[in-house]
């Protein structure tokens, strides 16, 4: 591969794949690493690139946590102890904790496509591809994970009037 | 094919997730690059495998080289006919000597010496010399000077 399209792909990519490889493992950045690494190695690069490291990212982050779980007993405490998975910018309105916190409590079924679609700007056939799902189910997930996190953070709905008393 | 959107009241919550960086971690940029091009850079398996390969032949090759016994090959050759007009008859005896007489006293010294111990072998070379008071001292070498200039032995 191209050393600067791979540059490019780190840049564009690498905070979105520790996103995406947290959700399952103590140590994402290691695995997001050897992805990258994997397709540097790689003679021809797969057509889509992205979807790939994603596909390779998802593999080995599910393949650590398994080797976590048999380590840890308090995996949730451990988890609670981490650290926050986004960083505060400028013009964000919601709390990088907050949002933290309750993308961690959501299913893995419900994050998984929110984190792929969101931060990692996959399309959801390609999110269906990753998780085994159509494109209609990936993103019917999608829905149910926004809905969800929206009751989470207690976001006010902007169609919902508010009660007159 | 285009995406479908989110429902309208999620939209803002959409957004507003957006706007949330995920934090990279301890993703070195640099080192990881490096590490690219190495692992880019690494050799598929063609050359190793060619030269396991040509290291294995050779060893086979030098162990039959080294423990096959040499190998004998018998040529037959046919002897080439001589013409029949040429060949003598073959006979079981010995072909008889053919030598000319020569006179004794013709040869060299030397070969007279030689004719002389061919004919009668060591015992008929002279007597030795008597003791020393009787004769003044010879050696063998005055001898054989003795015979050679012809002069017979006391």
């Amino acid at each position: 591969m191209d050393p600067v399209q791979l540059a490019r792909l780190v840049d564009q990519q690498a905070a979105a794949l520790v996103l995406y490889a947290r959700q399952w493992c103590a140590a994402p950045e290691d695995v997001v690493q050897e992805a990258f690494l994997k397709l540097a190695a790689q003679r021809r690069p797969p057509d889509r690139v992205v979807a790939w490291i994603y596909r390779v990212v998802r593999n080995a982050a599910l393949s650590a946590a398994r080797g976590e779980r048999r380590r840890r007993r308090h995996e949730s405490e451990a988890a609670a102890r981490a650290p926050s998975w986004f960083v505060s910018t400028e013009g964000a309105g919601l709390d990088g904790r907050a949002a933290t916190d309750a993308l961690a409590a959501l299913p893995g079924d419900l994050r998984e496509p929110v984190v792929a679609h969101l931060w990692g700007g996959l399309t959801f056939a390609e999110v269906g591809e990753l998780m085994g799902l159509s494109a209609s189910t990936a993103h019917r997930r999608y829905l149910e994970g926004l809905a969800a996190l929206r009751e989470r953070l207690r976001v006010p709905c902007p169609n919902q009037t508010p009660r007159r008393n | 094919m285009s995406e479908p959107d989110a429902a309208p009241e999620l939209a803002a919550l959409e957004a507003e997730l957006r706007l949330l960086a995920p934090r990279e971690g301890d993703i070195d940029r640099d080192a990881l690059l490096f590490r690219a091009g190495r692992a880019s850079a690494r050799g598929g398996w063609a050359w190793p495998l060619a030269a396991g390969l040509s290291t294995c032949a050779a060893v086979v090759f030098a162990g039959v080289l080294t423990l096959r016994p040499p190998r004998v090959v018998y040529v037959t050759v046919e002897r080439p006919a001589a013409p029949a007009e040429e060949s003598p008859p073959i006979s079981d005896e010995p072909p008889p000597a053919v030598r000319e007489p020569v006179a004794v006293e013709e040869l060299p010294p030397y070969q007279r010496l030689q004719e002389h111990l061919l004919r009668w072998g060591l015992d008929g070379l002279p007597a030795p010399p008597p003791p020393a008071e009787s004769r003044p001292a010879s050696d063998h070498f005055s001898h054989y000077s003795q015979l050679l200039r012809g002069e017979s032995s006391p």
